[in-house]
């Protein structure tokens, strides 16, 4: 945490560590205990408060994974036999050989539809301003719905793009994010300052997809894909560091867990989203 | 959550916000801030304006229109705003407040550049309405944002999320290609920008501190001009999206 270039914690009204006293206890605002050990610079209990977060996180991606693959599986076929029909008596085929069954017929007509396209809009939203104030099981169980929502809407993915190119992109997205959190967590650098910029940069993403409604450029497609892939690997960069101030800087000992769950939450979108831009990168479309 | 993102602020700024009796070096600050806002976007109009006029004869692209749209140049002209608002973003507090200020210009000019696409696809008139109709409207989030005593820092997570909600809900409309459903994103992209605007008034208005020097204060107005500027091309664009008529 050597945020101000200082060893050891540098935040406010922390003691450095001395050399003479190389196990010096910090005593955090939460009036807890935290070891340290100065040999070899780990704190402990950060440490493991880190790996909880990551955890978390990963248990979303999972739960998004599985989810969008299990609809996935109900709701598209390869079997014509199987499909459903509309209302003029033609099967509903999506790709050369994917068809909707009843299920998806049901899932991606509206009113469905909106729900699964605004669902994990709608509870980010919402519980947006409670965070705050959440419990640790409120917190996880928010988490898991949001997860499970993007799970949803991510099943349509496959439609589009093959399955082969979204494993890839898959597994390239965790490769990057794992290099950037770790220089998030590990950089002694002040990334605070980044976060006026990756904000500058979001909106920017958000008005030129817009403009991009109205001219239709492909080429531009690709071009807010590679700004939008670097704003949300910056963010998790960012969002790593962040996480690790908010924990040091809590005021009680029971902030822990909650923080764990929104910090995980941060660290999903921002790997969520620089999932999707790749994907819309490097990602093969079906025919 | 982007609760964390605000962390900081919320510290640094909390104490200050029940001082709300008239004070003459932040109205000047907010002045400033909007007049650096308003030229801009004036700078933009103008330079969208007269770039659809030489684009554009008789409904075919002129050979200017056709190396601004068509040929390679327009990946300049597009990813050039984008670049701008990084480039300053990250060298603000490096640059003197005269180059800052010019480097917003050449932004809203550039802006312009690209938004001269709009007058190809909407009709002169309703590109104006919707504009006049933004400019209300904006104007009045501002200056509730400006006036509330509410503290509209727990906004920020909430705008924060919607528009990652609305990256995920435009993913969903990739492949589903359901105009009804970009009519949906739109509204919510409305009260999304909306939301910004006061809440941005806020946090530049919080942003004021008597004692900074010029150079300083000069920065802060201009990243405070920058962000209500882009707030408004943003609710903008959205807006043309319901109010604009195809041409």
């Amino acid at each position: 945490m050597a945020a101000n270039g200082k060893p050891g914690f540098g935040t406010r009204g922390v003691p450095p560590i001395s050399a003479a006293n190389p196990y010096l206890g910090v005593t955090t605002p939460a009036g807890g205990y935290r070891h340290y050990d100065a040999a070899t610079g780990i704190d402990e209990s950060l440490r493991a408060f880190m790996v909880s977060v990551y955890n978390i996180m990963v248990l979303g991606l999972i739960t998004t994974g599985s989810v969008a693959y299990l609809v996935y599986v109900i709701t598209v076929t390869g079997d014509p036999s199987l499909a459903a029909y509309r209302d003029d008596g033609t099967l509903i085929q999506m790709t050369e050989t994917e068809y909707l069954t009843e299920l998806g017929a049901f899932l991606w007509a509206a009113p469905v539809s909106y729900a699964v396209c605004f669902g994990p809009l709608l509870v980010l939203v919402l519980t947006a301003p409670m965070w705050r104030n959440l419990g640790p099981s409120a917190a996880a169980i928010i988490f898991m719905t949001v997860a499970v929502l993007i799970g949803v809407s991510f099943s349509g993915l496959a439609l589009t793009y093959t399955n082969s190119s979204i494993a890839q992109m898959f597994f390239a997205t965790a490769a990057g994010f794992g290099g950037l959190s770790l220089y998030g967590y590990t950089t002694g650098k002040d990334l605070s300052g980044w976060g006026s910029f990756l904000w500058m940069g979001l909106f920017a993403v958000i008005g030129a997809i817009i403009i991009n409604i109205f001219i239709g450029v492909p080429a531009m497609d690709f071009a807010i894909s590679v700004i939008g892939a670097v704003v949300f690997a910056g963010f998790t960069a960012y969002d790593t560091q962040m996480i690790k101030e908010a924990y040091s800087n809590r005021f009680r000992e029971d902030e822990a867990r909650p923080l764990a769950i929104s910090g995980a939450l941060d660290l999903y979108l921002d790997f969520i989203n620089m999932f999707r831009f790749l994907l819309a990168l490097f990602g093969t479309e079906e025919d | 959550m982007a609760d964390l993102r605000n962390y900081q602020s919320r510290v640094a700024t909390g104490a200050t916000r029940a001082d709300t009796s008239i004070d003459e070096g932040l109205r000047s600050y907010m002045i400033r801030v909007y007049n650096l806002m308003a030229l801009g976007l004036a700078i933009t109009g103008v330079a969208a304006f007269a770039t659809a006029q030489m684009a554009v004869t008789n409904g075919q692209l002129t050979q200017f229109g056709a190396v601004l749209f068509t040929s390679p140049l327009r990946w300049v002209v597009m990813l050039a705003p984008l670049g701008f608002v990084f480039f300053l973003s990250a060298r603000i507090n490096k640059m003197s407040v005269p180059a800052a200020q010019t480097t917003f210009w050449a932004f809203a000019g550039l802006m312009g550049l690209s938004l001269a696409s709009i007058f190809l696809v909407y009709t002169g008139e309703s590109i104006v309405r919707t504009f006049f109709i933004t400019a209300a409207s904006f104007g009045a989030l501002s200056l509730w944002g400006y006036t509330t005593k509410r503290d509209l820092t727990g906004m920020g997570s909430f705008m924060f999320m919607g528009l990652i909600g609305l990256i995920i809900a435009s993913l969903v409309n990739i492949f589903l290609q359901s105009s009804a459903m970009q009519f949906a994103i739109s509204a919510i992209g409305v009260l999304v920008f909306a939301g910004l605007t006061a809440y941005d008034t806020q946090a530049i208005k919080e942003m004021y501190y008597e004692g900074d020097g010029e150079a300083v204060m000069g920065r802060k107005a201009i990243m405070g001009a920058l962000r209500l500027y882009l707030d408004f091309i943003n609710l903008f664009l959205f807006l043309l999206q319901f109010l604009g008529n195809r041409e």
